[in-house]
């Protein structure tokens, strides 16, 4: 598909994808984002695309995400700043430090310790899906149980992610307000 | 109102999953969604985010491969593959190298999995089917197809699930083996193509100039001939066990890797350190009788100091 053709079934698309990014959130800005979605288009590579609608919602809904994620980067920013922290936040400074390799293992470990805490069965059919591709019929065909079986353990896990997310936001903010040497105290 | 924020939730979960492999009309659905309430939004980008943020600590947080043959998880069709080569699979990765993966194209349900040098993965494709991946290597599987998969280049042992209604079929560019259910190994560079067949039976290049190799036979491709010859069965794969496989790669990743594999420091002579080499190396933990015949491969020479093994240009003297 060429990037023309691609920016055909964009034109074609175009109000349902405002529709979308309006619901998604984005209120007043629908417009706004769905000209940078046009733009980005270009840089799209020329390789087949397989259902072409699809990949722009897709595309779409990277955008909104993109955004929420830095929506809540810059509240936790601010909610950093007036608690008196440094508000250096990992994202910000791109060299990594001594102190990110650290965070960066301590994550890495919190999110193995949560997988861990998954019935094996979980972790397998979670692990097989996420990672190796498989769908959920693969799954349920390759284990024998139903679909609503698959989906239930999927939504466990699932879960545990988001709980390990959060607890991933939170805790950033108090490992940035640890004292560093020669801070003078805040209280 | 905290029942309505787990039920959005276990929605927003749900469409994460759905939308993994969205068509047309899933997004259509997902749209009317996320209009019925301003707080699905929300809570699907929590999700989401959740889900995209920590894949780099899922990825290395998520259990290792199981193999299929195992009480945890019973199959309505017994295994046809043997026991003995179904416990094999159960490799160690080499924790050194970072494993390499693209992400799923957006556009195709193919997707690559690919490994560093003197790195080993292990697939499972489920249902029964496992590959092994030796390193250097880069394999294409297809989400929607268990019976495909293209070797781009590299070493890989295949331990397939019998199903002679769905014929597993591995391109190698415009070569193809065809399979209802076997284990045997195949190492590709561009052209040249060898495969080791230990059990069952394969075709290869079913639609020209078909060949069956049986346990027991091996078959060099060198894109100008095809030769067929014999192997012992026990020896097919034996790459696990440490062989290492590469094209065009310099010879100080090499010199890093035997070293690592041998646990004995291996330096290269900087003046060669950078010198492509493409070819199979198999380790032989006997390091004297190895690294002569390592001399006669690489084209090098090879000493041995107080300090490890050295690697320099042929006719240098040793110091």
């Amino acid at each position: 598909m060429t990037s023309s053709g691609l920016k055909q079934i964009f034109l074609t698309s175009r109000p349902v994808l405002t529709r979308f990014l309006r619901a998604h959130g984005a209120g007043d800005d629908a417009e706004d984002l769905v000209q940078e979605l046009f733009i980005k288009l270009d840089d799209v590579g020329q390789g087949p695309i397989a259902q072409p609608r699809s990949y722009l919602f897709r595309m779409a809904n990277n955008l909104l995400l993109d955004r929420r994620r830095s929506a809540s980067c810059r509240a936790r920013r601010e909610q950093e700043w007036s608690q008196g922290g440094t508000g250096m936040l990992s994202e910000v400074d791109g060299r990594p430090s001594a102190e990110e390799a650290l965070i960066a293992r301590e994550r890495l470990e919190t999110v193995t310790n949560a997988i861990a805490q998954l019935p094996e069965r979980t972790a397998a059919i979670f692990r097989k899906f996420r990672l190796d591709g498989e769908s959920q019929k693969m799954i349920a065909d390759d284990l024998s149980i139903s679909l609503s079986a698959v989906e239930k353990h999927l939504q466990r896990a699932y879960r545990v992610v988001i709980d390990v997310k959060r607890q991933l936001d939170a805790g950033m903010i108090d490992e940035l307000r640890l004292p560093k040497e020669g801070d003078v105290s805040r209280d | 109102m905290t029942d309505r924020i787990e039920h959005d939730r276990s929605e927003a979960i749900g469409w994460v999953i759905r939308l993994k492999d969205a068509r047309d009309h899933d997004w259509d659905d997902f749209t009317l969604w996320l209009e019925a309430d301003p707080g699905h939004s929300v809570a699907y980008a929590e999700a989401a985010l959740a889900d995209v943020d920590l894949e780099p600590e899922l990825a290395r947080a998520l259990p290792g491969l199981q193999v299929a043959a195992n009480d945890d998880y019973p199959m309505r069709r017994r295994s046809a593959v043997s026991r003995k080569w179904a416990g094999g699979f159960g490799l160690a990765i080499a924790a050194a190298a970072a494993v390499f993966m693209i992400s799923p194209n957006l556009s195709t349900s193919r997707y690559v999995v690919a490994t560093a040098a003197g790195e080993h993965r292990a697939i499972d494709l489920g249902a029964g089917s496992q590959i092994a991946l030796n390193g250097s290597s880069r394999i294409t599987l297809d989400h929607k197809d268990r019976r495909f998969a293209s070797l781009e280049t590299g070493e890989a042992t295949f331990a397939i699930q019998h199903d002679p209604s769905a014929p597993f079929r591995l391109q190698l560019g415009s070569n193809q083996v065809q399979d209802v259910g076997t284990v045997f190994n195949v190492v590709r560079i561009a052209d040249d193509v060898r495969v080791e067949v230990a059990e069952g039976e394969i075709l290869y290049n079913p639609d020209g100039g078909a060949t069956s190799l049986k346990s027991g036979q091996t078959l060099h491709d060198t894109a100008s001939q095809v030769i067929v010859g014999k192997v012992d069965p026990a020896a097919v794969g034996v790459w696990r066990k440490g062989r290492l496989i590469y094209r065009a790669a310099p010879l100080s990743t090499v010199a890093a890797d035997l070293a690592r594999n041998l646990g004995t420091p291996v330096q290269v002579d900087r003046a060669i350190a950078a010198r492509a080499f493409t070819g199979s190396i198999e380790i032989d933990r006997n390091q004297p009788r190895f690294f002569a015949r390592l001399q006669t491969l690489l084209g090098v020479t090879i000493v041995h100091r107080s300090n490890g093994w050295l690697i320099s240009g042929s006719g240098r003297a040793a110091k």
